[in-house]
């Protein structure tokens, strides 16, 4: 019984430890992916006046 | 943070506190993050005092109407109705995110209320629109069955329920935050939706198939672990579509609790009403072919009257039509009209791959990311 | 109860350390997420369109040189005409007071409103020039600053100052809503722009108090520790700096006015051959060949520019800033119902005699008035009028004896 759970618990770890590095991975504030996109329409172009 | 009010509550208060308690949560998600939760509010009262009307004081035989009125303000949405009086869109007044899964457990109720069926009280009704995990999008539960947990939902918070609720949570946090936004960020968006070559276009249908299932099971997975770990069971709403052999079995896998939903309160009333066409009787194919396009004809028009939506539903209307009577033939001649009597591992691979490929067409044209 | 321990709230705590320790490694992240040092920048600069791809310069921001003041020239499209005229040109050439100019098209008010709040502790005395385009308070320019351009000028860092600074609270709920106004058109916004949204949705009452300050609490923490791996990396630490302010030096040194704008007047003109409106052939060709246009005026009530210029001014006084406004003209023959901007344009006037604030005010309404050869353009100041700028800078700054 003890080393299923034991088993269990290395398990459990192994995926917790994956789900959480993949999670930091993605949404990271360190990662730069995608961020700030604008969908404004408002260009500035010096010849528009 | 939810659950934890809840276990405390639990040690403190009777089981039958736990409806007002949940009344409070929901309300309070309400209010803090929901946009607009007078829309709600009000969206609840209108529907309650209709059933009401509807179910027990006008007592309509034929439910059509009040169904029509509980829906018109999903209808109204959907149709994109502008009234020249006012400038702005209609849409902008009742639209808010939650109407549709909303309006199913609306109309739900209103079938399954019997007609001497004593009228919900108004905060199980509330809770059972507004029970936070599925408010936005579902799955679509019946009332009978969220009553029932509900008035065991003290009893339902055990360590048990938790483990299992927990399990759920971690399965649908992995499949939405971290499978769907991999393929999201890695493989979809690698190519143009507006490139008309093979390649790219074979890409988004196939990434896209694969984003929507582990997108939309994952919030499905999460809504049942939390509800699970708030003492409410929310139906399984996927199981591994990607084995499906048919597209009965399909919509037996993914989203099933719409499927279930269409299958019971259109498929059958509108099969039924087929049946009882004089016309129409000597030909059960035909009665059954049709009701089936219609079925999905209407999924299709309720995610919005857009071509590619009811098109993706018109498909999907086929699919069905075509395996329906595909299995009528195989019933009527006593073997399989199609695949004779090859090996029945090889027909189920066969058939699985082109389940696949013929939903993912069918959900490619309903992403609006191809071009028609 | 031992068993969910074991077997799920223990793993979960193990996964939750090595996130912790994860987020403090710079060299891990560095390698996840390629953190690079910037290129090395000049130390110093007269003139940059925006921070994008400049961030070392965020710090030089308000700051006096080594060796004399510096005065910063804040503006938007007019300051990218790099001639000899333009101050941070000719003043820095000149004079051992430095000019620099910062702003390209679009860097209006609530920008640069924005730019002096995340350094407010860098205003005391600091000699600004805004120059003020009416460019700004018509059209959808009244709206206020765009989104997408404030982001070139507000970097996290900037804003995590806004969010650490102790300022007062009108300054920092003027903030707070309008970049919360600005959420809608951000697709992915950074962490500094989601807890300006948080902190927006948090004021609206006890409720969203209690369940929004936590979040920001721990957003702020997150934000900190990524500006400080970013800084690390980039050898971009904040520096102390004791005082920012350097008295500012008067040289003696003869400046012939009239002449420099006579001679640059005549050769505005000199290029001014194809129309009569006084600007450049090329632009003329290219862009007017004498169609004219109107300017689409808003009510002050309704003019978001207007409601950001007075936030502004409100912030520049509080903080003691040495300020000074410089409204340019339009271009008369191109505009034709330029009166209609004179109400909006007395209105900002006003505004700055309020605050007690210098201002050349360029704007003419009048055909009688307008003066060929101020603009290149429909819009943008000649060295001719430039110099007239220098002048009016030189006075107020008491540059030369």
């Amino acid at each position: 019984m003890k080393t299923v759970y034991i088993k269990r618990f290395l398990m459990n770890v192994i995926v917790y430890l994956t789900i959480a590095m993949s999670l930091y991975y993605l949404y990271s504030p360190m990662s730069n992916y995608g961020g700030n996109k604008t969908s404004s329409t408002v260009k500035f172009v010096y010849q528009q006046f | 943070m939810y659950v934890a009010v809840l276990v405390v509550c639990k040690s403190i208060l009777q089981e039958s506190f736990y409806k007002y308690i949940l009344a409070l949560l929901n309300g309070l998600f309400l209010i803090v993050i929901y946009p607009n939760p007078i829309h709600f509010f009000l969206l609840v009262l209108y529907s309650y005092l209709l059933t009401f009307l509807c179910a027990d004081v006008f007592k309509f035989k034929k439910k059509i109407w009040g169904i029509l009125f509980l829906l018109l303000p999903m209808l109204l949405v959907k149709f994109d109705i502008r009234i020249h009086s006012y400038t702005g869109k209609l849409n902008d007044l009742i639209s808010f995110a939650g109407l549709s899964y909303a309006s199913f457990r609306i109309m739900g109720y209103y079938m399954d209320k019997a007609p001497k069926e004593k009228m919900a009280d108004i905060t199980s009704y509330f809770n059972f629109l507004s029970f936070t995990p599925t408010l936005l999008i579902g799955p679509i539960d019946k009332y009978s069955r969220f009553k029932i947990s509900q008035d065991n939902g003290f009893t339902n918070i055990n360590p048990e329920n938790f483990i299992i609720g927990w399990n759920n949570l971690v399965k649908g946090i992995a499949f939405k935050y971290i499978l769907a936004e991999a393929v999201d960020r890695y493989w979809l968006s690698k190519y143009d939706t507006q490139s008309k070559e093979f390649l790219p276009m074979v890409n988004n249908m196939y990434g896209y198939f694969v984003y929507l299932f582990f997108d939309f099971a994952g919030y499905s997975f999460m809504a049942l672990g939390i509800g699970k770990m708030m003492g409410i069971h929310v139906p399984v709403n996927f199981t591994n579509p990607f084995l499906a052999v048919n597209p009965s079995d399909f919509w037996r896998r993914f989203h099933i609790s719409l499927g279930d939903w269409l299958k019971e309160y259109f498929f059958t009333p509108l099969y039924l009403f087929f049946t009882r066409m004089k016309g129409l009787k000597p030909y059960p194919l035909l009665r059954q072919n049709a009701s089936l396009f219609l079925t999905f004809l209407l999924m299709g028009c309720w995610n919005g009257f857009r071509f590619n939506y009811i098109l993706s539903g018109s498909l999907f209307g086929l699919y069905s039509m075509i395996h329906n009577t595909y299995t009528v033939q195989c019933k009527k001649k006593g073997k399989d009209v199609f695949f004779g009597n090859m090996n029945p591992i090889a027909v189920r691979c066969i058939s699985i791959f082109i389940m696949i490929n013929l939903s993912a067409l069918a959900v490619y044209i309903f992403s609006g990311r191809c071009h028609l | 109860m031992r068993k969910l321990f074991f077997l799920y709230f223990l793993p979960l705590a193990l996964s939750l350390c090595s996130i912790y320790l994860l987020a403090h490694n710079v060299k891990m992240n560095t390698f996840l997420f390629g953190v690079k040092q910037e290129e090395a920048l000049a130390d110093y600069f007269r003139y940059i369109p925006n921070y994008s791809h400049r961030i070392a310069y965020e710090n030089q921001f308000l700051r006096s040189n080594d060796s004399s003041e510096t005065i910063y020239l804040l503006g938007s499209s007019e300051l990218t005409n790099n001639t000899d005229g333009i101050p941070y040109n000719f003043i820095t050439t000149h004079f051992r007071t430095k000019v620099k100019g910062l702003g390209h098209a679009g860097n209006q008010c609530f920008s640069i409103y924005s730019q002096l709040l995340a350094n407010e502790e860098r205003l005391k005395d600091a000699p600004i020039v805004i120059i003020l385009s009416p460019g700004w308070f018509h059209a959808d320019a009244a709206n206020g600053t765009s989104s997408e351009v404030f982001l070139e000028y507000n970097s996290e860092r900037f804003m995590n100052n806004i969010i650490r600074n102790d300022s007062s609270k009108a300054f920092t709920d003027y903030e707070i809503k309008s970049i919360s106004g600005f959420n809608k058109s951000y697709s992915n916004p950074n962490l500094a722009l989601k807890i300006f949204k948080f902190k927006h949705l948090s004021s609206k009452d006890i409720l969203h108090t209690i369940f929004y300050e936590p979040i920001i609490a721990f957003d702020k923490y997150l934000l900190q520790i990524k500006l400080d791996i970013s800084n690390k990396v980039e050898n971009n630490e904040p520096k102390k700096v004791n005082g920012f302010r350097k008295m500012i030096v008067q040289d003696s040194i003869k400046i012939n006015w009239d002449s420099l704008e006579v001679i640059s007047k005549e050769a505005t003109l000199a290029n001014a051959t194809n129309n009569d409106w006084g600007i450049k052939d090329s632009y003329y060709s290219q862009y007017v060949n004498g169609v004219t246009r109107k300017v689409i005026f808003y009510d002050t009530s309704r003019n978001q520019e207007f409601k950001d210029l007075k936030m502004l001014l409100n912030l520049l006084k509080t903080n003691h800033a040495n300020a000074s406004f410089i409204i340019m003209p339009l271009n008369i023959y191109c505009y034709t119902n330029l009166k209609e901007l004179t109400p909006t344009i007395n209105s900002m006037q006003n505004e700055l005699n309020t605050y007690g604030y210098k201002c050349l005010n360029l704007w003419v309404d009048d055909p009688a008035k307008y003066e060929k050869g101020m603009l290149v353009d429909v819009m943008h100041l000649s060295d001719y009028a430039w110099y007239k700028v220098d002048k009016f800078i030189v006075d107020t700054y008491h540059l030369n004896q």
